[in-house]
């Protein structure tokens, strides 16, 4: 009786209730159709979001795509030209975006700014190049002008094109050689402030490796700590600089070693090692056929993902690409919850089953290239080389084996510096409801 | 037997007497008094517990000028049928938030309840559970209304929820391309 009465006015689902229910929808996109009905229920939905993300939705992602320069960056000669995937003009060289199907048009055009203001120091995000990623921010590595001492990093999130610019690491702090990165932000350190972040570097000294790491409430790098020999020796040079993605879970960030991974707690300002199982992750592969990252459930258990091949004599006579892939993941098993992950306990276990590649034939295993594991999408990226009919980037989905092809043609295999990029549903919403 | 029967009866009456005790009066916004038992009252619902922790519970009707009657007579309803349904074990859940505790799908007789309601009922509970803290039946109201909207489009969100459409055409096809992801289907 009441509901035709109340069907010539509006509904009458106050702000608070209207809120509580949007916390409850497991589907992001059931939220963003709330957010088109009408200006009130944006508002709320967007505010709601930005409160208390339910860990369903913060998992959902809404935006997904890849950093990546086409160039090795710093070397390539000034000109400028028209890339297939952002639809713009760009400086080779500076980090382009290449978004998945899931992404939002807008991004199409998403360009790092090709300078800003740090205060006279010369610095360039035109020749920037990416070195880390993690929910919704980017760390780039500027590159002087006048190719000075020392490196320079910046956190930049395209989406508000906040910039937050490090101090610099020169003289004798300058990090010898190649070094990994990792980001942490304030999710992964159970810190509410938005802008907070921590910057992780691994790099090696004559005589060890060494880890150091920059926190945004100080505003400066911590001193560089060196690996303790407990932990394990010196990195090898070629594999530190071979290292790639740096992982986080529960505040710790992994790289992937020859037979166990570097674990690097950050939930204080200076960075400590944490042990792992000395061995247990399958060390016969390459690193570019190699990849740490989470699984997709809601265990979150660090896991390793590795490319497997497989030959077709009749198509190797015949002169054909004969090599096929397959993905093969190693769940680290450490107990089940957050309370309960003795990481160091815990064994490397093959999970049954794995993720099949039939349309992608190649020549040569150095055609695949896992380039990064999204953590909160469940999607790893790779890309394809020349030497197959498939030549291209892919992502593929973890979790349901899904593949999508994000960008074609051979040039992907020369991509450098590719990082995934991934923003939650929550965040992206938050950000247009201001915009 | 006779005075078997009248010591019986004596036992009964006091009996009552202790259950009024175990008892609260909550008045609606039309003045309307509805009884609920205290122990339940106390258990569902965080304000009521801290109202009568606090002793600022009123025997002639406890003022709850923000609940119309339709919605406080469902409160006390729930509140009746939970208590006759529910393992006093389960109810410790129930008091968790719902932001820490994961939600547990409505129960059987909950499913009911919430579905013989009207919509604007429903909207009434939810505000009553909301402003009363009851976090399980906001869970089960919000959880009826959410399935209300699951995997519909804006334009049938808006006929069953009676929304106007407030955006011009411009922002709304802004919006659709923003979110061009959550709009496969239509």
């Amino acid at each position: 009786m009441r509901q035709e009465e109340g069907s010539n006015g509006t509904t009458n689902l106050p702000d608070d209730a209207l809120a509580a229910v949007f916390a409850r929808f497991s589907d992001a996109a059931d939220v963003a159709r709330c957010y088109a009905t009408c200006r009130r229920w944006a508002r709320v939905a967007a505010a709601a979001l930005a409160r208390a993300q339910p860990p369903e939705i913060a998992r959902g992602c809404a935006l997904l795509g890849l950093f990546h320069q086409e160039d090795p960056g710093v070397t390539a000669p000034r000109k400028r030209k028209r890339t297939p995937f952002s639809g713009t003009t760009v400086a080779s060289g500076q980090p382009c975006f290449v978004p998945t199907a899931a992404a939002i048009a807008r991004v199409f055009g998403l360009q790092i700014p090709t300078s800003m203001s740090d205060g006279g120091h010369g610095a360039s995000l035109e020749y920037s190049r990416p070195i880390a990623s993690r929910n919704g921010r980017v760390v780039l590595e500027l590159c002087r002008e006048g190719h000075g001492d020392g490196i320079r990093l910046c956190v930049f999130n395209p989406m508000t094109e906040e910039t937050a610019l490090l101090p610099p690491l020169s003289g004798k702090d300058k990090p010898g050689g190649y070094y990994a990165c990792a980001l942490l932000t304030g999710d992964d350190l159970l810190v509410k402030q938005p802008s907070f972040f921590r910057v992780l570097i691994v790099y090696n000294r004559r005589s060890f490796t060494a880890l150091r790491a920059y926190s945004s409430d100080t505003n400066r790098w911590s001193s560089e700590t060196a690996r303790s020999p407990s932990r394990g020796p010196k990195i090898d040079s070629v594999r530190l600089r071979k290292l790639g993605q740096g992982v986080v879970l529960r505040g710790v960030a992994y790289w992937p070693l020859r037979r166990s991974a570097l674990a690097v707690r950050l939930d204080g300002p200076e960075p400590a090692e944490v042990s792992m199982p000395k061995d247990g992750i399958p060390s016969d592969r390459p690193q570019h056929c190699r990849l740490l990252g989470v699984t997709p459930d809601t265990k979150q258990r660090l896991c390793f993902v590795d490319a497997r091949f497989h030959s077709d004599r009749g198509l190797q006579r015949a002169g054909l690409p004969f090599l096929s892939f397959i993905l093969v993941t190693t769940i680290l098993n450490a107990g089940d919850g957050d309370d309960d992950y003795d990481i160091a306990a815990g064994r490397w276990v093959m999970r049954r089953g794995c993720i099949r590649f039939p349309e992608i034939m190649v020549s040569d295993f150095h055609s695949i290239n896992l380039r990064w594991f999204c953590e909160k999408s469940g999607a790893i990226f790779f890309t394809v080389g020349e030497d197959s009919r498939s030549s291209g980037a892919y992502a593929v989905n973890v979790a349901t084996g899904e593949v999508e092809r994000v960008a074609h043609g051979p040039g992907c295999d020369n991509w450098r510096n590719v990082v995934g990029y991934e923003m939650d549903a929550g965040g992206y919403l938050a950000y247009i409801s201001c915009y | 037997m006779e005075v078997d029967k009248g010591k019986g009866e004596a036992e009964e009456t006091r009996k009552v007497a202790e259950a009024d005790r175990d008892t609260v009066t909550l008045k609606s916004s039309d003045g309307k008094l509805f009884e609920v038992s205290k122990e339940a009252a106390a258990r569902l619902s965080t304000v009521l517990a801290g109202m009568i922790a606090g002793g600022s519970i009123d025997d002639n009707g406890t003022d709850l000028k923000q609940i119309g009657s339709e919605a406080l007579e469902n409160v006390v309803d729930y509140c009746n049928k939970h208590a006759n349904s529910i393992p006093s074990a389960a109810l410790i859940s129930s008091s968790i938030s719902f932001n820490t505790a994961p939600f547990k799908e409505p129960e059987e007789w909950e499913r009911k309840f919430v579905d013989r309601l009207s919509h604007d009922a429903l909207f009434d509970l939810v505000e009553a559970a909301n402003f009363l803290g009851m976090e399980r039946l906001l869970d089960v109201t919000c959880h009826k209304i959410s399935e209300m909207m699951k995997g519909k489009s804006p334009d049938q969100i808006r006929e069953v929820f009676n929304i106007k459409n407030d955006y011009t055409k411009e922002e709304l096809e802004e919006i659709r391309q923003e979110l061009a992801w959550a709009f496969y289907d239509d």
